[in-house]
């Protein structure tokens, strides 16, 4: 419904040259008529960076029903303050990933169901708080490791497991991907359940859990 | 802040109870938000492909359709991009959430 509001807007603009043209072509002493230019088949993405402290180091679009986001679209950052579009598009409905770079980790933010329809621009908009946060597990015993991991934003223990391999003695994994928020924490280190409430996540920050 | 907990701790191991409290809540130690600075690695966008909003432009253009990016992922759909630096990381698929 949407695209075909814009498809009859763009006619309607179209249509409009087409009269100014032809008023022209007739103070000039007549002319051929002139053909309106073809409507617009693809429409555009503009990833618009308002955040004032980091850049949008990577951007992505997909359609809902791929299993990856794909190749990242983008060639260069785009700096704090500055835009890029992506024009060419197919029109469907999308969705966006974009990554930003931290010095501890990357972080992410998303939009769903992006409606690009031809002639049209979709701006989506990153701001300071757009931002996944990180937890940074640091395993400082020398002996045991942490054989499992359950970061849940409603109970202890809620949710899967996180851990791909346990986290071995004297060693750090880094979660990522963690929406701001409050969270339960609970490690699996010994044998023992260590639990943790209210550890905060925060956009493109991280959060320290240590084991001794 | 750790060498003060296990001051705590330490102090009241004296009886077996307190003990006991400490073997179950002196769980992780847990620390505030770190701001992560941006790294300085990326690439700078250039000219070409970035362009300072300008509000005169953006006053004659029709409004289009929009949104916010936001932290919030369906995640079991599609897994956030692939870190970088070789550093084994855990992706929070956050399979809590309803999309």
């Amino acid at each position: 419904m949407k695209g075909e509001q814009v498809y009859a807007s763009i006619n309607q603009v179209d249509q409009e040259s087409g009269r100014a043209r032809r008023g022209r072509n007739a103070i000039g002493g007549g002319g051929g008529g002139s053909s309106a230019p073809a409507a617009p088949t693809t429409g555009s993405v503009k990833f618009t960076n308002s955040s004032t402290l980091y850049a949008i180091d990577e951007a992505y679009l997909a359609l809902p029903s791929d299993t990856t986001w794909g190749a990242q679209r983008n060639s260069s950052a785009i700096a704090t303050g500055a835009s890029w579009t992506l024009s060419g598009i197919t029109p469907a409905t999308y969705d966006s990933a974009i990554t930003s770079y931290g010095n501890v980790s990357n972080y992410y933010a998303y939009s769903y169901g992006i409606a690009v329809t031809a002639g049209s621009t979709y701006t989506l908009t990153a701001s300071n708080t757009s931002y996944t946060g990180t937890l940074v597990v640091n395993n400082n015993n020398a002996t045991n490791s942490i054989t499992a991991l359950y970061v849940s934003a409603t109970a202890l223990g809620g949710g899967a497991n996180v851990l791909s391999t346990p986290i071995a003695p004297n060693t750090s994994r880094n979660i990522v991907n963690i929406p701001s928020g409050s969270y339960f924490v609970r490690a699996v280190h010994g044998g023992v359940n260590r639990d943790n409430s209210g550890v905060s996540i925060a956009s493109h920050s991280w959060t320290g859990i240590t084991y001794n | 802040m750790k060498k003060y907990i296990k001051m705590i701790c330490v102090s009241l191991v004296s009886t077996g109870a307190i003990l006991f409290v400490c073997n179950a809540y002196g769980s992780g130690l847990v620390g505030q938000p770190q701001f992560d600075a941006p790294a300085t690695t990326g690439n700078v966008a250039t000219a070409e492909n970035a362009s300072v909003n300008n509000a005169a432009v953006m006053a004659n253009e029709p409004a289009g359709p929009s949104a916010q990016l936001s932290a919030s992922h369906s995640g079991a759909t599609k897994q956030a991009p692939a870190p970088v630096n070789g550093q084994q990381v855990e992706v929070f698929q956050n399979v809590e959430a309803v999309r």
